[in-house]
């Protein structure tokens, strides 16, 4: 079953189209990277899908209930973590999340025990007692995950959850992000940290007002660039480059000193073939190593190809 | 119900905690309860008051006519002051809760408009009433320690009385409901309190014209007078809550 599920979603702001004919379906458990620059919309979407902002048209289904239908349902179902953490400066840890606990419908004793429970679990208990003005960065943002989960939501909306993180702060949300992911849980991610989505995400969807690409990383990287073999040669490589440059399944290659750089539709199936042909040509191979395009670079392509594209105005 | 009563919570823990907004909100009231103490006291001691002709204080004497003006300039400033203080706690509570990027996680939670909007005008309402009546019954108390049955009667009339008990609540509503729609368009918690004030124009208006003798708050008047501060906290309690939406906060607001 799917876990958010959307149909040609489009929401317009005067002339400006800000999300057009999002069409998506999210299986649910997984963690689904929703990759796109600045302005791209995506926070629009996020807002959408979360029964803050309404469609300008098409429809939406978030943890079974109906976008517009169910709007209360919705928002009782999802947590979410928006871009700024958003937390009163003033109350302590313990006041603002008991505060939204209960804004969650929880009875009071079951809300003391859920903060209590996510403090701990967030190593922010030995604070709770303490303003969150004082917070640093990283415990802000580990408060306001765990405001974002008290009431157990099956599905949760992260907006750039290690934005501005030290690397261990980065860590601590990345690895609580797991733990939920291994707990069975929906997580929509945005953000633009492409190595992190690439290490959380099942499903990547590069977003730039409409869908680009959606797939799965390794799908999106073979889909873009194919797959890639690197083959260390004894000697300069470039003797070799016009022999694999003949071969039928080779997309690309290039020579740098000793190293034969091969990009290949699929070096599974393609690379015993390579290393044959090379042997028999006479090279004499110290190593065959797959290699991968990095999330990155499949990003940086996408968003350059719509970049081409006019800007979508009505 | 019970959410009102949650964000209303969270809102007074929150006030406290805020030294400059207690300060703003307590100290109108208390000295307003505090100053007429010592002016019915010099009331009789040569006052210029006595040079204001208020045609309702005919028949007293030079001493009481004296207690009667300055007891009379004080009783209205307690009808403002329903203006002043939820004016105050709103800019902070609306506008305060804007800066810091509150709204948009409170607006996610499955809190109805209404809870919300109700917690808020709560928030800046409900102090405002109860100080305004605490401060507005130390004044009654003090004019009747102070100054002769006559002068009370004078000053704490049916009209008066109407106008303290069922117009100040009006108008600490139309107050909250003007700064929720100031605050819709302003990122400033001074600006905003600025801006209010013109919301307190119309009433000084009603209060000189009442001293400069052009008309008199008799129970008829004062009951008009309710009669269309129901109607206008009606009308901006309603454009309020249609500023109040998920969608304007997030899209049309400044």
């Amino acid at each position: 079953m799917n876990a958010i599920e959307t149909s040609q979603l489009t929401r317009t702001f005067g002339s400006l189209v800000a999300v057009d004919d999002l069409s998506l379906a999210i299986p649910e458990g997984t963690v689904f990277g929703f990759l796109g620059p600045n302005g791209a919309g995506k926070t629009t979407t996020v807002r959408m899908l979360s029964a803050l902002i309404a469609p300008t048209r098409g429809s939406a289904t978030v943890a079974g209930y109906r976008l517009g239908e169910n709007n209360e349902a919705i928002r009782q179902s999802i947590g979410i973590l928006t871009e700024t953490p958003g937390l009163y400066d003033r109350l302590s840890a313990w006041q603002n999340l008991l505060f939204f606990a209960q804004m969650y419908d929880l009875p009071v004793k079951r809300a003391s025990s859920q903060v209590e429970r996510y403090l701990r679990l967030l190593d922010l208990w030995e604070r709770r007692n303490d303003k969150v003005g004082g917070f640093s960065k990283g415990m802000r943002q580990k408060l306001a995950i765990a405001r974002a989960l008290l009431h157990e939501p099956t599905v949760i909306f992260l907006d750039e959850p290690t934005a501005g993180l030290d690397p261990e702060a980065a860590r601590v949300v990345l690895d609580f992000v797991k733990q939920l992911r291994a707990e069975g849980r929906t997580i929509f991610l945005t953000t633009h940290n492409l190595p992190e989505a690439d290490e959380l995400c099942d499903l990547i969807g590069v977003f730039r007002s409409r869908l680009l690409r959606l797939g799965t990383p390794a799908n999106m990287r073979a889909g873009m660039f194919g797959t890639g073999t690197q083959v260390r040669v004894v000697g300069d490589a470039a003797r070799w480059i016009e022999t694999v440059r003949a071969l039928p399944f080779v997309r690309d290659a290039s020579a740098s000193e000793s190293l034969l750089s091969i990009s290949l539709d699929d070096s599974d199936e393609q690379n015993p073939a390579l290393v044959r042909s090379l042997v028999e040509a006479g090279a004499d191979i110290r190593a065959v190593e797959p290699t991968s395009h990095s999330l990155e670079e499949v990003y940086l392509e996408l968003v350059e190809q719509a970049r081409g594209a006019a800007p979508i105005s009505h | 119900m019970r959410k009102v009563l949650v964000i209303l919570r969270k809102e007074f823990l929150d006030m406290l905690q805020q030294r400059t907004l207690l300060y703003t909100i307590l100290l109108p009231p208390l000295l307003f309860a505090v100053i007429p103490l010592i002016f019915l006291q010099r009331g009789g001691n040569g006052s210029n008051a006595s040079a204001l002709h208020v045609p309702s204080l005919q028949g007293l004497t030079v001493h009481e006519y004296t207690q009667a003006v300055v007891g009379t300039l004080f009783s209205n400033i307690y009808i403002l002051l329903s203006m002043i203080v939820p004016s105050t706690i709103a800019a902070y509570s609306i506008i305060g809760e804007k800066n810091n990027h509150t709204l948009e996680p409170l607006l996610a939670t499955p809190v109805r408009r209404w809870q919300l909007l109700a917690g808020k005008i709560l928030t800046a309402w409900l102090p405002a009433v109860l100080l305004t009546w605490a401060s507005g019954g130390l004044f009654i108390a003090e004019l009747a320690t102070f100054t002769d049955a006559n002068v009370v009667s004078h000053v704490v009339t049916g009209g008066w009385l109407i106008l303290f008990l069922a117009g100040t609540p009006l108008l600490g509503l139309i107050a909250v409901s003007v700064m929720t729609a100031i605050s819709s368009r302003v990122n400033d918690t001074r600006t905003a309190q600025q801006l209010s004030v013109w919301a307190v124009v119309p009433v000084i208006g009603i209060i000189l014209g009442e001293l400069s003798g052009q008309f008199e708050l008799t129970v008829l008047a004062a009951i008009i007078a309710c009669l269309v501060l129901i109607l206008v906290a009606i009308l901006l309690a309603w454009g309020a809550a249609q500023l109040f939406q998920r969608e304007a906060i997030l899209t049309r607001w400044k």
